[in-house]
C-alpha cells in the first residue's frame, strides 16, 4: 500500500546552543537575561530525555537541532513535502517578564528565519511564535513577519495570562491573524512550563504520566473558550489547529456542547452555531498522539460519530520527541480514503497550498511486515 | 547518545545450526546495544553482565530501531506503593521511541506478554561473538 506524501503539521527544531538565538537579542536582554527559556515544570523523563534516544547527533547535538539528521532520519524515507517546524516547543512566549517574552520570541523568529528558512529546502516551512504573555506585542509580531512565504501559522504555546486562550485579553493576536490571512495554531504543553496556567483540574501534574493523560484539558478549555467568547463570529476568517492532544475525545466533547449551546446562549448571545458546527468549520486536529483504542475499528467507529471528521484530520509525527508516531502506523490504524485528506490535503487546504491529486505522488510504502504487526495487536 | 553499527555480513538466512562471526567481544561495549546487518536482517547485539544477547532490531510496536535503544535491569514495584527493587538479572532493551521495554532473555515485552521479539542464539568462540539466525 503506497500511502501519500505527507505533510507534517509538528515538527520541533531547536538550537543547538542558546547563544545562538541570544545573538539576536537586543544587548539590554543579552546582558540580563539568564535564560530564554522559562523554568520548565520538572517532571520525570523515563530515559533521562523528552525525545527520540535516536534523534541526537553523533556528538551529543540536541534533538531537532541538525538538518541534516531531520533529513535523512524522516523527511527523506517518509517522503516528507511540507515539514512545519515548530520550535522546541516554544514556551519561551511565557517567560515572567512580557517585555522580555516579547523579546526573545522575535530573536528566535529572527534565527527560524536566518537559520532553517534559508535551507535551500522548499519542504521546511514554519511558525510565528508570539508571546502570548504581551498579546499587543504579538500582534507587532505577527504584523513584522507576516508576507515571508514560509511563515504559515502563528503559533500559541503557553498561557500566562491564566486565561484559556479564546478570551478578550489575546484577541488583538486574532485581529492581527486575520489581517495577515494566517491560521492560528495552539501547541498543547506550554502549561508545563509557563507561569500559572493551571486548566489541569487539582493544579499542576505531578508525574509524566498525569501530565500527558491530561493535557487535553486545558486544550478543551481553549477551544471552548474560542466558542463562549465568540472568536469565530468576531473574526470569521480565522482558522484554528489544535497540535497534540489526540482525538478520541472530541466527539464526546462536541455532543456535550452541542446539547447545552441552547441554554447558554441566553449568556452567550453572540453564538449563532452549534459548537460542533463551529468546530467543524474553523478548527483542524492534528494525529499525533494518535490513542489506539482497543481497535482499529473502535477508534474508526468512535471518530465517524463527528461529521466530517475525515476533512479535519491533520498528520504529524511530533519528531524528534519520544512519543513519536510513525506515519506508516497511522495509515494503518485509519481508512485508506482518509489517507490523501489526513497525510496531505486537509493540511494544504488548511495553509492555503495546492493540494495534490490522489496517487500523484506516492509516499512511503506501508508494508506488509509493519502492516501484519498492526493487525496482531488489533 | 548514537550506538554502534558493527558489522555487515550478506548472504540469505540459511536455517541451519550455523553461527555468524559479528564481530569481537571488545567491539561491544557494556550496556550498549549495536546494530548488525546479518544476511538481510537488522540484529541487535548486547553486552550485558557477561553475556551477550541479540535480538531482531524493530520494535513491534512503531518499527523504531531497538539498537538505538537502553539497556538496563527490571525494575519491580515493591509490596508497598513507592517500594521499587531492582532486579538486576533481567536486562530489559527498551525502545528509543515510545520505551516499550523488551526482556534480551526471551524477547517478551515487559508489558504484554503476548508480544515479543525474536531472540537469536548467541555463542563465544574465544574473543569472538557468534549468532545464528536459525529457528531452535
Amino acid at each position: 500500500m503506497r500511502m501519500p506524501p505527507l505533510f507534517d503539521c509538528d515538527i520541533h527544531h531547536s538550537w543547538r546552543s542558546e547563544d545562538d538565538v541570544r545573538q539576536y537579542l537586543p544587548q539590554r536582554w543579552r546582558d540580563t537575561l539568564p535564560a530564554i527559556s522559562p523554568p520548565m515544570l520538572w517532571l520525570h523523563q523515563s530515559y533521562g530525555t523528552n525525545a527520540r534516544l535516536d534523534s541526537f547527533g553523533a556528538n551529543g547535538e540536541p534533538p531537532g537541532s541538525s538538518y541534516e539528521l531531520l533529513k535523512s532520519q524522516y523527511l527523506d524515507p517518509f517522503n516528507v513535502k511540507n515539514a512545519k517546524l515548530s520550535f522546541y516547543i516554544g514556551q519561551n512566549g511565557g517567560l515572567a517578564n512580557p517585555y522580555a517574552a516579547s523579546a526573545v520570541v522575535a530573536a528566535m523568529n529572527d534565527w527560524n528565519r536566518d537559520h532553517w528558512l534559508s535551507i535551500d529546502d522548499d519542504r521546511l516551512l514554519s511558525v510565528i511564535l508570539v508571546a502570548t504573555q504581551d498579546p499587543p506585542g504579538a500582534a507587532a509580531e505577527i504584523r513584522r513577519l507576516a508576507g515571508h512565504s514560509k511563515l504559515i501559522e502563528i503559533l500559541l504555546v503557553p498561557s500566562p495570562l491564566g486565561k484559556p486562550f479564546g478570551h478578550p485579553i489575546y484577541h488583538p493576536i486574532y485581529q492581527a491573524a486575520t489581517e495577515v490571512g494566517l491560521p492560528v495554531g495552539i501547541h498543547i504543553g506550554g502549561e508545563g512550563f509557563a507561569r500559572p496556567t493551571l486548566h489541569i483540574g487539582g493544579g499542576q501534574a505531578n508525574c509524566k504520566l498525569d501530565y500527558l493523560a491530561l493535557q487535553t484539558q486545558p486544550m478543551m478549555h481553549h477551544l471552548l473558550s474560542f466558542i463562549t467568547h465568540g472568536v469565530f463570529e468576531k473574526f470569521p476568517g480565522l482558522n484554528l489547529l489544535l497540535i497534540e492532544m489526540g482525538l478520541a475525545w472530541l466527539p464526546s466533547f462536541a455532543w456535550k456542547l452541542d446539547r447545552m449551546a441552547d441554554v447558554l446562549r441566553l449568556e452567550s448571545d453572540w453564538i449563532r452555531q452549534r459548537p460542533s458546527d463551529y468546530i467543524r468549520q474553523h478548527v483542524r486536529l492534528t494525529t499525533q498522539p494518535m490513542e489506539p483504542g482497543p481497535s482499529r475499528q473502535h477508534m474508526i467507529d468512535l471518530l465517524e460519530t463527528f461529521e466530517g471528521i475525515e476533512e479535519m484530520l491533520c498528520y504529524a509525527s511530533d519528531y524528534p520527541h519520544w512519543d513519536t508516531d510513525n506515519p506508516v502506523t497511522i495509515a494503518n490504524r485509519l481508512p485508506r480514503h482518509w489517507h490523501p485528506g489526513l497525510f496531505y490535503n486537509n493540511s494544504a487546504r488548511f495553509y492555503g497550498l495546492p493540494p495534490i491529486a490522489e496517487h500523484d505522488e506516492p509516499g512511503p510504502d506501508a508494508s506488509d511486515r509493519h502492516r501484519a504487526v498492526e493487525q496482531a495487536h488489533g | 547518545m548514537t550506538n554502534p553499527v558493527l558489522t555487515q555480513a550478506t548472504g540469505t538466512v540459511r536455517w541451519s545450526k550455523r553461527m555468524d562471526d559479528v564481530g569481537a567481544i571488545g567491539d561491544f561495549i557494556e550496556g550498549r546495544p549495536a546494530l548488525v546487518h546479518l544476511r538481510g536482517r537488522e540484529v541487535a547485539i548486547v553486552k550485558w553482565n557477561g553475556e551477550i544477547y541479540a535480538v531482531a532490531a524493530r520494535c513491534p510496536h512503531m518499527n523504531a530501531l531497538l539498537s538505538a535503544g537502553m539497556v538496563g535491569p527490571r525494575l519491580d514495584g515493591g509490596c508497598k506503593v513507592g517500594e521499587i527493587s531492582v532486579a538486576s538479572e533481567v536486562p530489559l532493551l527498551a525502545c528509543p521511541w515510545h520505551g516499550w521495554q523488551f526482556d534480551l532473555r526471551t524477547g517478551t515485552s515487559r508489558w504484554d506478554s503476548t508480544c515479543r521479539i525474536r531472540t537469536y542464539r548467541t555463542a563465544r568462540e574465544g574473543q569472538r561473538v557468534k549468532v545464528s539466525l536459525s529457528l531452535e
